[in-house]
């Protein structure tokens, strides 16, 4: 059984060891991970999303975890990306799968000087734009001018140089088609069409509410959906994202039109989760003879109801 | 592979109790066949009858010949977990209080409010003799109570030393002893930091681990203030319990105030 997953970017050739990536915010900045998972062993690796610089700890409950899924509010709650070069990449091992970084952006310039940060270093295969952007600003996020996301991206794409550029859907509910234009006009290379709902909770105890994005299984049928949208509204590859539990649900994204998925709430129900699912995805190939993944991409028939 | 094990495990035995808030609490035992641990450490535990099996962390109470004991309170959500229950469990996390406390040399004194209680009992349990006191922030009326109980979980000898304060500010004046340990909500830390001299402040080690996500540090859900430390610290690897003068208490209260 042949696990890659191939797919052709501005005249080059893009092939993955299987279709399995991290998702940011679900595998730690790759590194807390090395004992846990063989690093070799997945399509390509996305540490938590980054801003430029350093932030810290933001004072709220970040991490709340509900029956189907969990809320998580993490703000700057994370080394920059400019410590991650530094400190953490050199760390991680020289056999381990491509790294992609997910970057978040108080602003259109920042945006930009961290991509070009990126894409100066070697070890990273692509940049991965956070569409929240300008991040936990006051300010009306650029994707909703479409003018202001045609200037975004003309500034990543222009300081990406050859690197990859990948835009992540911002959360909630956005115009997939008129994004499409604009994203691929820009020269984006692949696309990542969920990101996450907002959600809140109440403790009742303290009578206080906070909000997050809400992210895992209980929000699957939702993020497939709009992948299955994607699929067909965009011309470049599609990478679905959004409640990945099992080895099916891969198959479930690719055959609704994915290039690849990120997994991301799954490593935080057991931190050795990606180091058996690639095997799993090659069992489940096997018992549905799928020879090649590449092959069902986009395969599922939509069943009509009959109308009466 | 690596320094933390992700193993398959059960639940071997339980028995119910009430805890000293009155509250029902199951003791557990988890089948687990090595490494040792030292009080204050945890592990991280996930059952497998949920949709989603979010884990949860919990102290190690005490080593038994087949794994671990560990305590679960009738409010968290994993307390209908039974005997035979599948579990995947990793650890041993976090660091233990007050490194070298194993070598018996010095005594120590705990606070608690009467839920806090079942945080501190592995550190009662192991270095009992080493106590000067076991200070309840709870109900005067109720003292008795608490000797009562305190005597059924951890002997006759530890009876004599509890007693019940009502304001947590009289702790530091009252405890006599070379570090201490504490268990208690934000509203009692306030009122424990009134009266607290400054030079306990590096002796006196508090539970903060509240909300810990993946238990490796790689989340970031349980990350922290803390003085001298730019990212903060991650309560799951440097904690649960942390010396009270490093946490800032001021940043971290929304976080903070999720205490059990």
């Amino acid at each position: 059984m042949n696990t890659q997953v191939s797919c052709e970017i501005r005249k080059k050739k893009i092939i993955l060891k299987n279709p399995i990536m991290s998702a940011p915010g679900g595998f730690g900045n790759i590194i807390e991970y090395k004992d846990f998972v063989d690093l070799s062993k997945v399509g390509a690796l996305i540490p938590n999303s980054m801003l430029k610089e350093d932030g810290g700890p933001n004072g709220i409950n970040k991490f709340m975890t509900t029956p189907y899924g969990y809320l998580s509010s993490f703000g700057p709650n994370n080394i920059g990306l400019a410590t991650f070069i530094q400190e953490v990449l050199p760390k991680i091992p020289e056999d381990a799968a491509p790294v992609i970084v997910d970057i978040k952006a108080k602003s259109m310039e920042e945006m930009g000087e961290s991509v070009e940060l990126a894409a100066k270093t070697e070890k990273i295969m692509a940049v991965e734009v956070n569409l929240n952007c300008p991040y936990a600003s006051p300010e009306p996020l650029y994707w909703t001018d479409p003018k202001k996301l045609e200037e975004l991206m003309g500034i990543v794409r222009q300081a990406a140089g050859e690197k990859l550029v990948i835009a992540k859907a911002p959360g909630g509910i956005y115009p997939m088609k008129e994004m499409a234009e604009i994203l691929e006009k820009a020269g984006t290379d692949m696309f990542v069409p969920f990101n996450c709902i907002d959600g809140c909770a109440v403790n009742v105890r303290t009578r206080t509410v906070q909000g997050g994005g809400f992210f895992g299984p209980g929000i699957k049928p939702v993020a497939l959906s709009r992948c299955k949208e994607a699929a067909s509204v965009f011309h470049i590859p599609v990478i679905g994202a959004g409640g990945i539990t099992c080895a099916e649900d891969i198959l479930e994204y690719l055959m609704v039109g994915a290039f690849a998925v990120q997994v991301g709430s799954a490593n935080l129900t057991r931190p050795d989760f990606m180091q058996n699912l690639p095997d799993e995805l090659e069992k489940l190939q096997e018992e549905l003879g799928i020879e090649s993944l590449d092959d069902i991409r986009g395969t599922a028939k939509m069943i009509q109801m009959n109308v009466f | 592979m690596g320094k933390i094990n992700v193993k398959d495990s059960c639940i071997l035995s339980k028995c119910e109790e009430i805890g000293l808030d009155g509250k029902k609490w199951k003791q557990l035992e988890i089948a687990w066949d090595d490494e040792s641990f030292e009080p204050g450490q945890f592990l991280m535990a996930a059952g497998k009858k949920m949709a989603v099996n979010w884990p949860k962390p919990f102290l190690l109470q005490e080593k038994t010949e087949r794994g671990f004991h560990i305590l679960i309170q009738e409010e968290n959500p994993c307390f209908d977990w039974d005997e035979g229950d599948p579990l995947t469990v990793w650890g041993i996390c976090g660091k233990e209080i007050a490194e070298g406390v194993e070598k018996r040399d010095k005594t120590f004194a705990a606070v608690a409010d009467p839920a806090g209680m079942l945080l501190l009992l592995p550190f009662l349990r192991r270095y009992g003799e080493m106590c000067t006191g076991i200070y309840i922030a709870g109900d005067r009326n109720k003292e008795n109570e608490y000797k009562t109980w305190i005597s059924g979980a951890l002997g006759k000898h530890l009876e004599e030393r509890c007693r019940c304060i009502e304001n947590c500010e009289t702790f530091g004046e009252a405890a006599k002893a070379d570090y201490y340990v504490a268990a208690l909500p934000l509203e009692k830390i306030g009122q424990l930091k009134k009266g607290l001299p400054q030079w306990m402040e590096e002796k006196l080690w508090i539970f903060t681990g509240v909300k810990v996500g993946c238990g490796i540090g790689a989340c970031r859900g349980c990350y922290i203030h803390v003085e001298g430390e730019k990212h903060g610290i991650p309560v799951c690897q440097e904690g649960p319990f942390l010396p009270i003068g490093k946490i800032r208490y001021k940043q971290d209260q929304n976080f903070l105030m999720h205490f059990v």
